[in-house]
């Protein structure tokens, strides 16, 4: 014999083991599944037709939990660029506040980079890992941090540029070789990006998109605290200094890239097999 | 019977539409697109409610939780203030998309 409250209850059960887990969705295709059986068994179809049919039409629950999981990437994206935004704010003002002018002392400041770093981390990967997985899209972004984090070296290389091009002082401290130096580090900055896409050949293909996404994250983290160790190093000889700064944000450029290379290795893999 | 991906691209407009009408809840929405496309128009009954919720995220729409005249829960969704100008943007692009359409098919039995 038919019992319909049992085959809803089996039928619930089917669909929080294939994942639809949180309880307003489930609720709300129980009830819709409720409305269509009573419409059913109202037009003259059995219980048991009326069940068959109505579950048919809600669908499968695998396929309902992927589009599930669409609507709670949208939110879980919103969090992750707003965590990234702050973080960034905390990092870029540690490391833009003047040293005599600082209001923290030196192991405070590396306490809040490393907060903004955590809170970027954070931010990344719920913004990565609910993205929609589409390559192309993939690409795009890793493209965009790579270049930014290109352009940020170049910007602050081409600070203490400006100085030795232009202050008497810091000219006579720069010699030919240094100045070679720093300029090479300049051009690997801005070739990074590009450097990057070349690789592509080379770059071995991680399949799985997470381990890509948490190695790009990695590189990323890296360079800032690349940036940071660079930056709060006891004071050297502005020559040196230089040469090491402007180094450390080519290096940054090249870790910050590192996430665009894999996703352009795995994009170009995924093209040749199909 | 409609492609799917059409009926797919057609599920927000469709939705931000009925809703400009009043609020309504998941299974009568279903049941008033089928009936105004006699039918043709035909969604996965579950499919809707990622679509709702999705909207619901974006701003688009809002929902309470209510109950029947016959006393069972229902959840109805109504529109926001963002969902009504998305609805005039889809409505915009659709009315491009058919006018095209019609003028290519007017110009074949010319």
């Amino acid at each position: 014999m038919f019992d319909l409250e049992q085959a809803i209850a089996d039928w619930r059960r089917q669909m929080l083991a294939a994942g639809i887990k949180t309880p307003v969705p489930l609720e709300e295709l129980e009830i819709h599944l409720r409305e269509e059986i009573e419409r059913q068994m109202k037009a003259g179809l059995s219980g048991q037709k009326a069940f068959e049919i109505s579950t048919r039409r809600i669908g499968s629950p695998e396929i309902l939990k992927c589009e599930f999981k669409k609507a709670e990437r949208t939110s879980m994206k919103k969090i992750g660029i707003f965590a990234v935004a702050i973080g960034a704010v905390i990092i870029l003002r540690i490391l833009t506040e003047h040293p005599d002018a600082a209001h923290l002392r030196k192991n405070e400041q590396v306490e809040w980079l490393i907060a903004g770093g955590a809170i970027v981390f954070f931010g990344l990967s719920n913004a990565f890992f609910y993205f929609e997985s589409n390559d192309s899209r993939n690409v795009r972004r890793w493209k965009i941090i790579g270049i930014f984090y290109s352009a940020f070296a170049v910007w602050l290389t081409t600070l203490p540029i400006l100085l030795f091009l232009t202050v008497p002082k810091f000219s006579a401290a720069v010699g030919v070789i240094e100045r070679v130096f720093v300029f090479a580090a300049l051009a690997v900055s801005v070739l990074s990006v590009l450097g990057w896409k070349k690789c592509r050949e080379i770059l071995p293909v991680v399949p799985n998109r997470r381990t890509r996404t948490m190695v790009g994250i990695a590189g990323c983290l890296l360079g800032i605290l690349l940036i940071a160790l660079c930056f709060f190093m006891t004071p050297l000889p502005f020559s040196i200094g230089i040469i090491l700064g402007s180094w450390t944000l080519a290096m940054a450029s090249v870790l910050g890239g590192a996430g665009y290379g894999l996703e352009k290795a795995a994009q170009e893999r995924t093209l040749i097999d199909s | 019977m409609i492609r799917k991906e059409l009926v797919a691209a057609s599920a927000e407009p469709l939705v931000l539409a009925l809703l400009a009408q009043g609020e309504s809840y998941g299974y009568a929405i279903i049941q008033e697109v089928k009936a105004r496309s006699d039918g043709k128009l035909q969604w996965t009954d579950g499919m809707l409610y990622p679509v709702l919720h999705r909207m619901e995220h974006r701003g688009l729409i809002k929902s309470r939780w209510g109950e029947s005249e016959t006393g069972r829960k229902r959840k109805y969704y109504s529109l926001k203030k963002d969902g009504k100008t998305a609805m005039v943007k889809h409505h915009e692009q659709w009315s491009l998309v058919h006018s095209v359409l019609a003028g290519l098919k007017k110009e074949q039995y010319v």
